[in-house]
């Protein structure tokens, strides 16, 4: 007699499907979230300070548990939005200020407004008016910066300065461009690299324009171009004026004259910082974070620091400063009350000092640290801080606008302006024409 | 006690049997495990395409509700000289990619199933690039073609060549590093496909050519070339729409610059999308190239069966 097995297999798949069934069901259990864990999120490379707020914060308030999520830059301006706006949102979110990413999360609700952090943290006060400005959209405030820092400074290394003979200016300011050049030749003539860049990062060629503008257009006109691509702002100011295009002419003849390394287009931002703590090459342009890096890597090289030479000769370069925001509360997190809380505390002294100041060398972003605490920072980057508060600190254009206008668009257009392929006349027009189609949205 | 055969199937078959052959009707557990793979297909490929095919015909920033625009995207993206450039640039670095990999790749297995001394050797040798990480080796090789101190401008400077060419900085000679490590970093599987097919042919067909008076250059050219041709085809169009498909290597080495003189197509859809967050943009492109590269695929294997049929 001819048994089949037929039943027994359909038995056993429907079994097998409906173990499956239930393990799914249990993992979206187990997934709920609890109401005193926090969900964190912060940027690749920066896992020790959100590690101190993080440890701060659940020894502040017991019973809390914050998970922190590495969050890749590539990924925050693009493929973190789905994250943010769906049902496995974090609590707190990166979302680089400055980038599309956050004006579409603005514009489709995918944020929460933060009246009630700057309640608790006090930020009309403690925010300078330019940070302030900056996290605010539409007349609301939806993300916050939580550090300060200043960018497109020039390091020098002091022993090769002294080698080829270059006495370094006492006020940080190289005179004119002519000067930088004249500074350049004498490295190569000593035998080092003149002024590493990584030409290919995506960043660092358009960090050295938002050191130049403000020292070619006037405060108007630097307002001007902060907010013109918001279609709600008047636009008093074209990127095909003067003021623009010779920022940009100033940086061509950079070029032009040999400033920068051999190969410099080709050259990644960690290839350029090689040659600098390397001793190849005589100047670098970094952040002031780098300081803190290069004592380090390199705690041989003796460092001093220097600003771009100015546009016009009769202004001055002053220090470039960046607060953009990036920290934020989706409309999807499941415990934004903690969340608030937990961004009122990265902004609060204890947090500033204690996770931001002590663990990352991060500048405060609030304007109440004492002078005393800050004395854990490298000299040089104290310095800056000082310069900054006598001289002005100018806010940087890429660090502002859009990304879709500055530096995602420009970067590149300096680029093949350097390699031939466009002048400084077209890259205002084509910055033109990206703010006009803007506008038009 | 007669016992009666339950079986559906003749008694006998022996002898050449005339009766016609019944059906073997398939239990229904068969279609029961056949839908897994069937979902995990429409999940994986079905729905994404949809998907994809959706957000072109749309403008969308990565949040929020798809606002349709038809073929708008589509319309833009042929119309603008800088989408024009990276697909000619894309279908420039297949060729040469593909093309080269294969004609390196026969030299190698040519050589290796001679047996030349060492063969066992060279199978793994120039099988390794393959497995390292791609990214790995854009990252390694865009260092190695630094000038001053990178290891290849240190070669060519050992060798009294100079050591200071910038390939990666400019923007007419950028793409060609890239290519020739792409070359590189593909030769080994298409060196193994390559081999395999040469070692099918039988000896005995190269006796005969030897004993005619046909040298090893002459027979690699009129018997091995011919007989492993639907191998080559299928290779080349592989090696093509691989190297048309590639981001790792070009966006580690180059970042699609200087300028966007190395954006090849993948690196333009990634630009457009995480960059300028223009997915419906994106998506056309995207679509685009995958059409093309289909058109490309079926061209392939008409030609390797039309070949093999012969």
């Amino acid at each position: 007699m001819h048994t089949t097995s037929t039943g027994r297999r359909t038995r056993l798949a429907v079994a097998g499907l409906a173990a499956a069934s239930a393990a799914v069901a249990l993992t979206g259990c187990s997934a709920a979230s609890d109401e005193n864990t926090l969900t964190v999120q912060f940027t690749q490379g920066n896992e020790k300070v959100y590690q101190a707020y993080a440890s701060l914060f659940e020894e502040a308030n017991p019973g809390v548990t914050v998970k922190l999520q590495s969050v890749s830059t590539e990924s925050a301006n693009g493929a973190n939005l789905s994250v943010i706006t769906s049902s496995s949102a974090p609590d707190v979110a990166i979302v680089p200020g400055n980038s599309p990413a956050y004006t579409s999360l603005v514009r489709d609700n995918g944020l929460q407004t933060l009246e009630t952090v700057w309640e608790l943290a006090d930020l009309d006060t403690r925010y300078d008016e330019s940070t302030d400005a900056l996290t605010l959209y539409d007349g609301e405030h939806y993300a916050i910066a939580d550090s300060l820092s200043f960018y497109s400074l020039v390091y020098y290394n002091k022993e090769a300065f002294d080698k080829a003979g270059i006495t370094a200016p006492e006020n940080h300011r190289i005179e004119s461009a002519a000067a930088l050049e004249a500074i350049t030749t004498d490295l190569k003539a000593a035998g080092y690299q003149g002024l590493a860049v990584g030409g290919k990062s995506g960043y660092q060629l358009s960090w050295m324009l938002d050191a130049l503008l403000p020292t070619s257009a006037t405060p108007e006109e630097m307002a001007s171009y902060s907010t013109s691509w918001n279609p709600a702002n008047e636009a008093t100011t074209s990127y095909t004026d003067a003021a623009f295009v010779d920022a940009v002419a100033q940086l061509q003849q950079f070029g032009a004259a040999g400033v920068f390394q051999d190969g410099y287009l080709g050259a990644s931002s960690d290839q350029s910082a090689a040659l600098f703590e390397q001793s190849q090459a005589g100047m670098i342009i970094a952040g002031s974070w780098y300081a803190a890096i290069l004592d380090d890597k390199a705690p041989d090289l003796d460092y001093g620091w220097l600003l771009l030479p100015p546009v016009d000769p009769s202004s001055m370069t002053q220090v470039t400063g960046s607060s953009t925001p990036q920290f934020a509360i989706p409309t999807k997190a499941k415990n934004p009350e903690l969340a608030e809380k937990y961004l009122a505390f990265m902004l609060s002294s204890e947090g500033q000092v204690g996770a931001g100041l002590a663990v990352g060398g991060y500048l405060p972003a609030v304007n109440d640290i004492q002078d005393s605490e800050l004395s854990t920072l490298p000299e040089a980057v104290r310095e800056m801080i000082e310069d900054g508060r006598t001289n002005g600190i100018a806010s940087g254009w890429t660090s502002t606008v859009p990304s879709t206008i500055g530096q995602a668009n420009v970067e590149p257009l300096i680029q093949s302006m350097y390699d031939g392929g466009a002048t400084p006349q077209s890259i205002g027009e084509a910055v033109q024409k990206k703010v006009d189609e803007v506008r038009a949205d | 006690m007669t016992v009666t055969s339950t079986s559906s199937l003749p008694a006998s078959r022996e002898g050449g049997s005339t009766a016609p052959r019944r059906r073997r009707r398939r239990p229904p557990f068969a279609y029961v495990m056949i839908v897994p793979p069937l979902v995990v297909l429409l999940a994986t490929f079905g729905y994404p395409i949809i998907e994809g095919v959706r957000i072109s015909l749309s403008s969308w920033s990565g949040v929020g509700p798809l606002n349709f625009i038809g073929l708008d995207n589509y319309i833009s993206a042929f119309q603008d000289p800088a989408v024009v450039q990276s697909v000619l640039r894309t279908l420039f670095y297949a060729v040469v990619v593909g093309l080269g990999v294969v004609t390196l790749a026969s030299a190698l297995a040519a050589a290796v199933s001679r047996g030349a001394k060492g063969s066992g050797f060279y199978r793994v040798i120039w099988f390794l690039p393959s497995v390292i990480p791609v990214a790995a080796s854009g990252v390694f090789w865009s260092t190695a073609f630094q000038p001053g101190y990178g290891a290849v401008n240190k070669l060519l400077g050992f060798l009294g060549l100079g050591d200071d060419h910038a390939w990666l900085g400019s923007s007419e000679t950028a793409l060609f590093p890239v290519m020739a490590v792409a070359i590189w970093a593909n030769i080994g599987f298409a060196f193994l496909l390559v081999l395999g097919a040469m070692e099918q042919v039988p000896v005995s067909t190269y006796e005969a050519a030897s004993i005619d008076g046909a040298g090893p250059v002459r027979q690699f050219f009129s018997i091995t070339l011919p007989l492993i041709r639907p191998i080559l085809v299928v290779t080349i169009m592989l090696q093509m729409i691989w190297a048309a498909n590639e981001f790792s290597l070009v966006y580690a080495m180059t970042g699609g610059g200087p300028g966007t003189s190395t954006s090849t197509l993948p690196v333009f859809i990634y630009n457009a999308a995480f960059k300028f967050t223009e997915y419906g943009v994106a998506s056309a492109m995207a679509i685009i190239s995958g059409v093309v590269l289909l058109i490309v695929g079926a061209i392939g294997l008409r030609l390797s069966r039309a070949k093999g049929d012969d």
